[in-house]
C-alpha cells in the first residue's frame, strides 16, 4: 500500500526531537524541493532530477523537528489532481500533514475528496522558494491533515519572511505571525458568514442544496448569514485561465531537456527541433492544452491578459471591502460538472473542477475546505472557508468553530 | 530625390556591479566558463530571482548622468524567446514600465555647433548566456557558458532623430563619457561592456514619415558604427533607386568586407509582466541620495575649469573628458602648479608617456604631487622644457622626487648670464654666415643661433636670456 501511496520514501529516521513539529510524519508532493530528493512535479520534463536544496519551508519543518516522510504522487506540474495520492497518505494514517502545491485550488479539492482538512495559506506569508508550480503569482503551499491544529502548527513554523523569495509581503507577515502567537480572542460577537451573491452563476442551473442545507445549519447554530456581492465573480475563472496559461507558458520555457529532464532520442537536425520534440514527448495532455493557450495570449491575445490583470484587481478590492463586513465567505469547494475524479483532458474541464478555490488563489486570500456538511455528490461533503489576507490564524480558529457546529460538538452559541 | 536618413540607437551598457542583477554570483564574465553561477541565474526549478540593491543604485546613477526622469514606479517583465543562451524561455527586462524616461545628451554637428539629442528611455535587462561554437572531431557542438547570464545591463534608446553616421558616432562618445563618468561601467565597444544595434530608414529629404527600419548589429567600435549606418544608407538609398522594396529585417555588419549582409527577420516577441520581481518603487529620499552621489558632470566641469581656472574652452574639454584625468588635473593645480601649464603639460607630455608606458593615471607612479613638483620646477625656471621632458622619463624609473631627480641628474638650468655669454660668444664666432643673415633681416637665424647654443650646453641653458645674449650683442 505504501508504495502505491508514496513514489519515494525516505529511509533516513534523522529527525530532532525536541522541535514544535517532533513526532510529525510530513509527506511531500514532489513538486517542493526537498534536498537530495527525487522532484519532478510528476512530469517527464524533470525526469530524475534531484534536488539541490531545501526548500524554506521544509527547511524551517526540518528544523522544527518534522519526519519526512516521502513523495506522494500528484498532478503533472502541480496542474489538478490526476493521480494523486496525498488524500490517501492521511487516510492510511502514513502521514500527519501533507505538503502540497495549491495553484488553482489543488490541495484543499484533494481534502474535500478525501475527507480531511486541507488549507491553502496567504499568498506571501510561506516562502515560495524551492516550489515548483506554473503559476508563480498563484503559487502557494498547501497543507492537507486531519487536525486544524495540526495544520496551524505547520503554517505557523512554515511561515515568515525568506530573503530569497521577493514576493514575500513583510508587514502582512507580521500581522499575520502576531495572530499564530496570541491566538486566543479571535471572536467577541456571533460570527457573520458572508454567501456570495452570485455564487450560483458558475454552478450551472441546478444550485447546490447541499450547500444550502450547510448554511442554514450554520444559521440554526446562531451564525448570522450575510450576502456579500462580488461583481465580476463570474469571471473569476475566465481571469484564473488567461493569468494561470500565460504565467505557465513562460515557467515551463525552462524545461528545454538540455539540463535536465528528458530528452528526445530520435535524430533531430537541430536545436529547435530538439526542443519542440523532447517537450513533445514530456508533457501530457492537459499541460499541453494549457501551455498552448498560455501562448494563445502571450503572441496573440495579450489584450485578453491586460483585461484579465485589471479584473483580477478588481476582485481582490471588492473581496477586501466584502470582508469589512463579514468574518467568513463560505462557498462550496466543488462546481456541480460531474465528478471531480475524473481526469481532465482540456483546459475547460480542469476549470469545470477548479471554479470555485481558484478564487482565493486569484486574490491571494488563505481559504480552508472543511469535511463534513456539503454533500453535493462530487467531492465527499465539504464546505469552503474563506479568510481575510494574512487572518490565517483567525481563519483556522473560526473554521474550528464552524467545524464543530457540523460535527455537533458544540450546540451552544458561538 | 534627395534622401535623407532616420536613425535609431539602441546601446546596451554592462553595469559594473559586484554581483549578478538577480543572484549573488560574481559579474565577472571573463572567468573560466561556468564558475559564476548558481541555481538561480542557471534558472533551475524552485530558484526565484531577487533584485540586487547595487544593480538598482547604479542603473539609476547611469539613469541621472543622461538627463533621464527617474520612474517612481518601473517593473520587470518576460521578454519571451526560445535561443539556447536563455534556457529559461525568457529574459527579465522592462517592456512597459522602465526606470527612466526621456534624458538628452548634447554632441556638436558637422557644423561645430551644439545639438541636442534625445532618448526615448532606458530600462534595465539582465545578459544572457553565451554560446561557444567548436567542432569536436567533425562534428560541430554547441557550449553555453553562464557566467554571463544574468549580469546586468541597461539599454540606451534614442528617439529616431540621429540623421548621420557623425551623429550616431558623438552620441555613443557622449553617452560612454557620461555613464563613464558615474563609475557604473567601463563603456568599451571594444570589449563588449558597451553594444550598440542602429535602426535605420530614410525618407525623402524634409519629409517627417517613419518609412519601414532595418537593424544592424555586431559593431564592435564607434568607427564601425559609422561605417555601418553610412553603408546602410547608401544601400537603401540603392534599393529606392532600383525600385526594391525594403523590409524589416536584421543585418549584420561585416568589419572585414565593410558591408551589411541580411541575417533574419526581426524578432519581437511577447513581453509579460514578470510575476516573480515585485514592482520597483522608488521614495523620494531614496532618489535624492542617489543624485548625491552623482558626480560634477562634463558639461559643468568644463565651464567651472574655464571660470575658476581660465582655460581656454578646448582646453577645459579635454580636461575633463574623463573623470580621473579630471580629478588628476584639479590635484596637480591645488597643489600650487598654474593651471594651464599643467592643462598642456599633461594633454602634450603626460597623456602620451603614459600611453608608451601601457599605464594609466590609475595606476601610475606619477602622482599628482609628482607631477605638480615638476611643473613648478618648470615654472621657477629651475629647468628648461627640455630638461622637463627628461624628468617626467625619471619619474617613471624611480621614486624619487622632481627636485632629488634634477639634482642627481645635473637638469638644473643655467641661467648665469656670466656663464651663458662665453657659450655665446664662441657660437658668434663660429657661426660668420648666421650672424650675417640676422643682421641683414633673417629673423630665423635667430632660432638657429639659440639652438647651437642649447646645444653646447647640453640642454642645460636657459633660451630665454641666451636670446637676450645674442640680442644685445648682435644689436
Amino acid at each position: 500500500m505504501e508504495s502505491k501511496i508514496f513514489t519515494y520514501i525516505n529511509t533516513s529516521t534523522l529527525s530532532r526531537e525536541d522541535g514544535s513539529m517532533a513526532g510529525t510524519n510530513v509527506a511531500v508532493e514532489s513538486g517542493i524541493s526537498v534536498a537530495n530528493w527525487p522532484t519532478d512535479a510528476q512530469s517527464p520534463a524533470l525526469e530524475n532530477y534531484v534536488a539541490l536544496e531545501d526548500a524554506t519551508l521544509i527547511l524551517r519543518l526540518r528544523n522544527a523537528g518534522a519526519k519526512l516522510k516521502g513523495r506522494t504522487l500528484m498532478g503533472e506540474l502541480g496542474l489538478g489532481l490526476d493521480r494523486d495520492t496525498c488524500g490517501d497518505a492521511i487516510n492510511s494514517g502514513l502521514s500527519d500533514v501533507v505538503l502540497k502545491t495549491d495553484t488553482t485550488g489543488e490541495a484543499r479539492m484533494a481534502a474535500a475528496i478525501s475527507g480531511c482538512f486541507g488549507f491553502k495559506p496567504s499568498y506571501g506569508l510561506i516562502s515560495r522558494f524551492g516550489l515548483f508550480s506554473l503559476i508563480p503569482s498563484m503559487e502557494t503551499c498547501g497543507i492537507l491533515s486531519g487536525s486544524l491544529e495540526t495544520i496551524s502548527k505547520t503554517i505557523h513554523t512554515m511561515a515568515g519572511f525568506d530573503e530569497r523569495d521577493p514576493s514575500m509581503d513583510e508587514s502582512g507577515i507580521d500581522q499575520a505571525m502576531s495572530q499564530f502567537n496570541f491566538q486566543e480572542d479571535f471572536q467577541d460577537g456571533p460570527l457573520t458568514v458572508g454567501l456570495v451573491r452570485e455564487w450560483n452563476t458558475v454552478m450551472g442551473q441546478s444550485g447546490n442544496k447541499g450547500f444550502e442545507q450547510a448554511v442554514a445549519t450554520l444559521g440554526k447554530a446562531g451564525v448570522q448569514i450575510k450576502e456579500v456581492s462580488i461583481k465580476d465573480f463570474s469571471l473569476a475563472r475566465t481571469v484564473h485561465n488567461v493569468i494561470g496559461t500565460v504565467e505557465a507558458s513562460s515557467s515551463a520555457g525552462r524545461f528545454d531537456s538540455v539540463r535536465y529532464g528528458h530528452r528526445t532520442s530520435a535524430l533531430v537536425k537541430n536545436w529547435n527541433e530538439m526542443y519542440v520534440k523532447s517537450r513533445g514527448e514530456s508533457f501530457g495532455p492537459l499541460v499541453k492544452a494549457y501551455l498552448f493557450q498560455g501562448g494563445y495570449f502571450q503572441y496573440q491575445n495579450y489584450s485578453a491578459f491586460l483585461d484579465a490583470c485589471r479584473i483580477r484587481a478588481r476582485l481582490i478590492e471588492t473581496f477586501e471591502k466584502a470582508f469589512e463586513t463579514v468574518d467568513l465567505i463560505a462557498l462550496p469547494v466543488s462546481g456541480n460538472y460531474g465528478p471531480t475524479t475524473e481526469k481532465p483532458d482540456t483546459v475547460s474541464d480542469f476549470y469545470d473542477i477548479f471554479s470555485l478555490t481558484l478564487l482565493a488563489n486569484l486574490t491571494g486570500n488563505p481559504s480552508i475546505s472543511i469535511p463534513g456538511p456539503v454533500n453535493d455528490g462530487n467531492t465527499g461533503p465539504a464546505l469552503q472557508l474563506i479568510g481575510q489576507r494574512f487572518n490565517d490564524a483567525r481563519l483556522l480558529a473560526l473554521a474550528a468553530s464552524v467545524s464543530d457546529i457540523y460535527t455537533g460538538e458544540m450546540h451552544h452559541e458561538i | 530625390m534627395k534622401y535623407e536618413a532616420v536613425i535609431g540607437l539602441e546601446i546596451h551598457i554592462q553595469l559594473n556591479s559586484a554581483t549578478k542583477m538577480f543572484c549573488d554570483c560574481a559579474n565577472n564574465p571573463g572567468d573560466d566558463p561556468n564558475t559564476n553561477v548558481c541555481p538561480v541565474c542557471l534558472w533551475m526549478p524552485g530558484a526565484l530571482p531577487v533584485l540586487s540593491r547595487e544593480v538598482l543604485e547604479k542603473a539609476t546613477l547611469a539613469c541621472l548622468s543622461l538627463n533621464c526622469e527617474i520612474q517612481g514606479e518601473s517593473a520587470f517583465d518576460q521578454k519571451v524567446y526560445y535561443y539556447p543562451d536563455l534556457p529559461k524561455g525568457f529574459q527579465l527586462s522592462q517592456a512597459h514600465k522602465p526606470l527612466a524616461r526621456q534624458g538628452w545628451v548634447e554632441i556638436l554637428d558637422e557644423q561645430g555647433n551644439l545639438k541636442k539629442l534625445s532618448l526615448h528611455h532606458v530600462h534595465m535587462e539582465e545578459d544572457v548566456a553565451k554560446l561557444v561554437h567548436e567542432i569536436e572531431g567533425r562534428v560541430p557542438i554547441s557550449l553555453v557558458d553562464f557566467n554571463r547570464a544574468g549580469t546586468p545591463l541597461i539599454e540606451v534608446v534614442t528617439e529616431p532623430e540621429l540623421k548621420s553616421p557623425h551623429d550616431a558616432m558623438e552620441f555613443l562618445k557622449a553617452i560612454r563619457n557620461q555613464v563613464r563618468y558615474t563609475g557604473c561601467a567601463e563603456c568599451s565597444m571594444e570589449s563588449g561592456t558597451m553594444r550598440c544595434d542602429a535602426n535605420i530608414s530614410i525618407r525623402p529629404a524634409g519629409s517627417d514619415q517613419l518609412n519601414t527600419k532595418v537593424e544592424v548589429k555586431n559593431m564592435n567600435s564607434i568607427h564601425h558604427v559609422g561605417d555601418a549606418i553610412a553603408y546602410e544608407i547608401k544601400r537603401q538609398i540603392d534599393s529606392y533607386n532600383n525600385n526594391e522594396p525594403i523590409v524589416l529585417h536584421t543585418r549584420l555588419w561585416d568589419p572585414e568586407k565593410h558591408v551589411t549582409t541580411a541575417m533574419r527577420a526581426k524578432f519581437e516577441g511577447p513581453c509579460i509582466p514578470d510575476p516573480c520581481v515585485p514592482l520597483i518603487v522608488l521614495t523620494d529620499p531614496w532618489l535624492e541620495k542617489i543624485k548625491s552621489l552623482l558626480p560634477e558632470m562634463p558639461g559643468q566641469k568644463v565651464k567651472r575649469f574655464v571660470q575658476e581656472y581660465s582655460l581656454i574652452h578646448d582646453e577645459a574639454v579635454l580636461m575633463s573628458s574623463e573623470r580621473g584625468l579630471s580629478e588628476f588635473f584639479e590635484s596637480v593645480v591645488t597643489l600650487g602648479a598654474p593651471a594651464r601649464m599643467a592643462a598642456g603639460r599633461i594633454a602634450s607630455q603626460l597623456l602620451p608617456a603614459l600611453k608608451a608606458h601601457g599605464q594609466t593615471l590609475a595606476d601610475t607612479s606619477i602622482t599628482p604631487e609628482r607631477f605638480a613638483g615638476l611643473i613648478q620646477l618648470l615654472e621657477k625656471g629651475e629647468i628648461n622644457s627640455n630638461s622637463a621632458k627628461s624628468v617626467l622619463e625619471k619619474l617613471f624609473e624611480t621614486d624619487k622626487t622632481p627636485g632629488q631627480i634634477v639634482e642627481q641628474f645635473g637638469f638644473r638650468q643655467v641661467s648665469d648670464t656670466a656663464e651663458l655669454a662665453k657659450i655665446v660668444d664662441k657660437i658668434i664666432s663660429d657661426n660668420v654666415s648666421a650672424v650675417t643673415n640676422y643682421k641683414n633681416g633673417n629673423k630665423k637665424s635667430m632660432g638657429f643661433l639659440v639652438g647651437q647654443a642649447m646645444k653646447v650646453s647640453r640642454g642645460k641653458a636657459n633660451p630665454k636670456v641666451i636670446q637676450e645674449i645674442i640680442k644685445e650683442l648682435l644689436a
